[in-house]
C-alpha cells in the first residue's frame, strides 16, 4: 500500500459480524412469529422476552438499501411518495416502507405484512411518523410509546413525572402485546438481557475508549458494519454478548499493538451523524489522503460516550444513570431499568443526552478522539437534519478543528446529491490541510 | 526556469507563464464546456506567444480550477483551488493573512496563519454558487456593460432587492423589478448587493478573523461595482493585485515551479 504507516490486518470478527447480520436481514421471514414493525430496543430489546414476536427496526434495512440498491432505493422512494410521503421524512422511511408498498424485499422474495408497529419514542421530529405508513396500508395496532424530554440543566422537579410516564407508556405497550396476541412475557428472561445488556454497554465502552488510540484499531467504517448489531438490528442477548465480546478482545489487541485500521493514517476527522448512505466510499476516498474517519456521536456516542475527566484522562460520560447495584426483581423495575435514569436522555443513558450538550458534546468527541477535522454534514431534511449544525461548525472552528460540509438531500436520499462537487471539494478540504493523495 | 499555470474554470480560462519569478505571458479565454481542452490549448498558446516562448521552453505545467481534470494531456500535475489561490496571494502581497477568491462558480475564503498555511476555509454552499455567472448574466440582460456598472451604488436608492438566497430566485426578482418599471441600473445595484451578501456570508463563517491584509482574487475582481459594494458591506479594505484575476493561473504556476512544495505534509503522522 502506497503511504503505508502503520501496520494492519484484516478484522477477524468480520465474518461473524456478516452472518448475524444476514440472518437479522431474513429475521421478518419468520411464519411461526408474529412480525412487528418498530424499535424496541437501545440496552435491552424488550420484544425478546415474548415467545413467539419478532420486531423488525427499519432504519438498518433501509440505510442498507439506500447504500447498496440505487434502484431498488429510488423504486421503494417512489412508491412512498406517490402515497403522500415527501422526502421531509426520513429517507430509510421512505426506502423501507417502499418495500411494503410494492410488496417485496430487495431479493424479490414478499414483504412480511406487519402485524402491529411500535414506532420509534421520540419526542417531536419525523420518527414518530413511522407508523403511519404500516397502520394506513393495514389496520393494525400501533403504541406510540410517549417519550417526554425537556432541555437544559437536570430538573428534579421533571425527572420523576416524565420518567413515570415512560414507564406507564411502555407497560401498556407490554400488557397490550400480552391480552391482544395471547403471549406471555417473560420477566426472567428479561432480567437476563438487563444483565447482559449492561455488560454489552461496558464493553463498548471500552472499544470506544481504544478508538481512541494512535493509530486507531477501528474506523468508522468497520463501525458501520458492526455497531448496530445487538441493538437495532436485533440478536438473540446471549449471542450478542459473545459477540461484543468478541470485538472487544480484537480491538484491544490491535490498540495495544498499534495495529491500525488504516494504515495510511496521519489525519483524523470526525463526522456528525450518518453518512449518506449512497456515498460510503468516501471513506475510502479521504484514506488515499491518510485521512480516516473515527466516528461520530451518531456511532460512538450511542452507546458509549466519552469524556476527558478533571485528571486529563478519558472515560465514560458521567450522565445520570440507575446504580450498579439497582435490584431488578419486579416488573417494573425492568421497565425503569429499560427507559433510562435521565428525562433529557432517549432511553439508554447516553444516547440523545447530548441534544442538551449538542452544541458542546461535538468538542468534546473533537476532543477526546483528537480529530485534526470535521466533516459535518447540511441535509436538507431526515434524520440528522441541519438544526444548529453551522453552530457546531463555528465552535470546533474557534477550537482550532477544520470544518468542511458535505450537502445533500439526507442520508437514505441521494435525489440532491451531487458526487463530484463533494469529490472536489473533499481535494480541496484535504489539500488545504497539507496532504495531497497517496495514490490515485 | 520556464512554468505554466491554468486555471480551467467554469466559464473562462486563464494562463499565466513565470520565468524565474516573474510572470512574463498571459492568455484568457471563453473555457468552452466539453471544447474546455482545445480552448486550453488555444490559452496556453498564446500565453506562450505573449511570452516569447514556445511549449518547448516550458519545464513544467499544472492545472487548477473546476475543470482541471479535463485538461490532463497538456498539464502533469494539478492542484486544488485553495493552495493555488495561497500561493497567488502570498507571491502578489507576502503579508497576506486572508484571501478571498471569487469566480463564476465558486466562492472561496481562507485565512492564513503566521506559518503561511491555511488556517480556516470557507467553500460557499450549494444554493450561493455561481456568483460570477449570475453578475455577468444579469448585466447582459440588463444591457448593461462593466463601465456602465462602475458608478453603481452599492445598495439600490430605491431599496430595491433579489433573493441573496439563491441565484435563479434572485434572476426572477430582478426580472420581477424590471417589469414593475424598476430602472435597470436599480435592479443592478440590487443584484450586485445580493451578490456580495453571499460573499460575506462566506468571509463570516471564518471564526478567527485574520483581516489585516485581505487579498481579493478572481475573475469579479475587475467588476468595480462589485468590488465597491463588497468593500462597503464587509468593511474590508481589500488588496487587489494587478494580476488578481489570473490568481489561480499564477498559483499553479508557482505551484510549478516549485512554490508550493513544501506546503504538502508529506511526512505528517498522526
Amino acid at each position: 500500500m502506497k503511504g503505508q504507516i502503520w501496520d494492519t490486518k484484516p478484522l477477524e470478527y468480520w465474518e461473524k459480524a456478516k452472518e448475524l447480520r444476514a440472518r437479522w436481514e431474513k429475521s421478518g421471514d419468520r411464519p411461526d412469529k408474529v412480525v412487528g414493525q418498530g424499535n424496541t430496543s437501545f440496552i435491552v430489546d424488550w420484544q425478546q422476552a415474548f415467545p413467539a414476536i419478532t420486531v423488525i427496526e427499519d432504519n438498518p434495512r433501509g440505510s442498507t438499501i439506500a447504500a447498496k440498491n440505487f434502484k431498488e432505493a429510488r423504486e421503494c422512494r417512489l412508491a412512498s411518495e406517490i402515497r403522500g410521503w415527501g422526502r421531509e421524512i426520513c429517507g430509510y422511511h421512505g426506502v423501507f416502507w417502499g418495500q411494503q408498498f410494492l410488496g417485496r424485499q430487495p431479493d424479490g422474495s414478499p414483504f412480511a405484512e406487519r402485524e402491529f408497529v411500535i414506532p420509534f419514542p421520540c419526542v417531536c421530529d419525523s420518527h414518530a411518523k413511522r407508523g403511519q405508513q404500516c397502520r394506513d396500508f393495514k389496520p393494525v395496532p400501533q403504541w406510540q410509546n410517549d417519550m417526554t424530554m425537556y432541555l437544559g440543566e437536570l430538573d428534579e422537579r421533571r425527572e420523576a413525572p416524565m420518567l413515570d410516564h415512560r414507564n406507564y407508556c411502555l407497560y401498556k405497550t407490554i400488557n397490550d402485546l400480552e391480552r391482544i396476541f395471547g403471549q406471555k412475557f417473560d420477566d426472567e428472561k428479561m432480567v437476563e438481557m438487563i444483565r447482559a445488556g449492561k455488560e454489552i454497554r461496558k464493553i463498548r465502552q471500552e472499544i470506544f475508549i481504544y478508538m481512541t488510540y494512535k493509530p486507531a484499531p477501528l474506523s468508522v467504517k468497520e463501525l458501520y458494519s458492526t455497531y448496530a448489531l445487538g441493538g437495532l438490528v436485533k440478536l438473540p442477548v446471549q449471542e450478542a454478548l459473545d459477540f461484543w465480546r468478541m470485538v472487544r478482545d480484537e480491538v484491544k489487541w490491535r490498540a495495544e499493538n498499534k495495529v491500525a485500521a488504516v494504515g495510511t493514517e496521519r489525519y483524523r476527522w470526525m463526522e456528525h451523524h450518518p453518512p449518506g448512505y449512497y456515498f460510503l466510499k468516501y471513506y475510502r476516498y479521504m484514506e488515499k489522503y491518510g485521512a480516516v474517519c473515527i466516528g461520530s456521536q451518531y456511532t460512538n456516542f450511542t452507546f458509549g460516550a466519552l469524556e476527558r475527566k478533571a485528571d486529563g484522562s478519558i472515560g465514560a460520560r458521567d450522565v445520570p444513570d440507575h446504580p450498579a447495584d439497582m435490584p431488578i426483581e419486579t416488573r417494573e423495575d425492568e421497565l425503569r431499568y429499560t427507559t433510562g435514569a435521565d428525562a433529557r436522555a432517549l432511553s439508554s443513558p447516553t444516547f440523545k443526552v447530548d441534544e442538551y450538550l449538542r452544541p458542546y458534546a461535538l468538542n468534546e468527541f473533537a476532543d477526546v478522539y483528537g480529530v485534526d477535522g470535521a466533516l459535518l454534514s447540511i441535509w436538507r431534511s431526515g434524520v440528522g437534519c441541519t438544526l444548529t449544525r453551522k453552530e457546531q461548525a463555528r465552535r470546533l472552528r474557534k477550537a482550532g478543528i477544520s470544518v468542511f460540509h458535505l450537502e445533500g438531500n439526507q442520508g437514505g436520499d441521494n435525489t440532491d446529491y451531487d458526487e463530484k462537487r463533494v469529490i472536489e471539494q473533499l481535494d480541496q478540504w484535504m489539500e488545504s490541510q497539507g496532504l495531497r493523495k497517496f495514490e490515485e | 526556469m520556464i512554468t505554466a499555470g491554468i486555471d480551467v474554470g467554469i466559464e473562462n480560462v486563464k494562463v499565466v507563464i513565470l520565468e524565474d519569478g516573474k510572470a512574463i505571458g498571459r492568455s484568457k479565454g471563453r473555457s468552452g464546456g466539453w471544447k474546455r481542452l482545445a480552448a486550453t490549448e488555444t490559452a496556453l498558446g498564446e500565453a506562450l506567444r505573449d511570452a516569447g516562448k514556445t511549449a518547448g521552453d516550458v519545464s513544467r505545467t499544472v492545472a487548477t480550477g473546476k475543470g482541471k481534470f479535463d485538461v490532463a494531456s497538456i498539464a502533469g500535475d494539478v492542484i486544488t483551488e485553495p493552495v493555488a489561490a495561497l500561493k497567488a496571494a502570498q507571491f502578489l502581497c507576502q503579508e497576506v493573512t486572508t484571501v478571498v477568491d471569487v469566480g463564476a462558480d465558486e466562492t472561496l475564503v481562507a485565512s492564513v496563519n503566521e506559518k503561511g498555511r491555511i488556517e480556516q476555509l470557507v467553500i460557499n454552499e450549494k444554493c450561493a454558487a455561481g456568483v460570477g455567472s449570475f453578475l455577468r448574466n444579469m448585466a447582459r440582460r440588463l444591457e448593461l456593460s462593466l463601465a456602465d456598472m462602475d458608478g453603481l451604488p452599492p445598495v439600490a436608492p430605491d431599496g430595491s432587492t433579489v433573493s441573496d438566497g439563491c441565484i435563479v430566485f434572485g434572476e426572477l426578482d430582478a426580472l420581477n423589478l424590471l417589469n414593475n418599471g424598476v430602472s435597470a441600473k436599480e435592479v443592478a445595484s440590487a443584484v450586485t448587493a445580493s451578490a456580495v451578501i453571499r460573499v460575506t456570508n462566506s468571509i463570516n463563517d471564518i471564526t478567527v478573523p485574520r483581516l489585516d491584509k485581505v487579498v481579493l482574487l478572481g475573475g469579479l475582481t475587475k467588476n468595480t461595482a462589485f468590488v465597491k459594494a463588497l468593500n462597503a458591506r464587509s468593511k474590508i479594505e481589500f488588496a487587489i493585485p494587478e494580476d488578481a484575476e489570473y490568481g489561480g493561473a499564477l498559483g499553479a504556476a508557482l505551484y510549478a515551479a516549485g512554490w508550493g512544495d513544501s506546503y504538502y505534509m508529506e511526512n505528517k503522522t498522526a
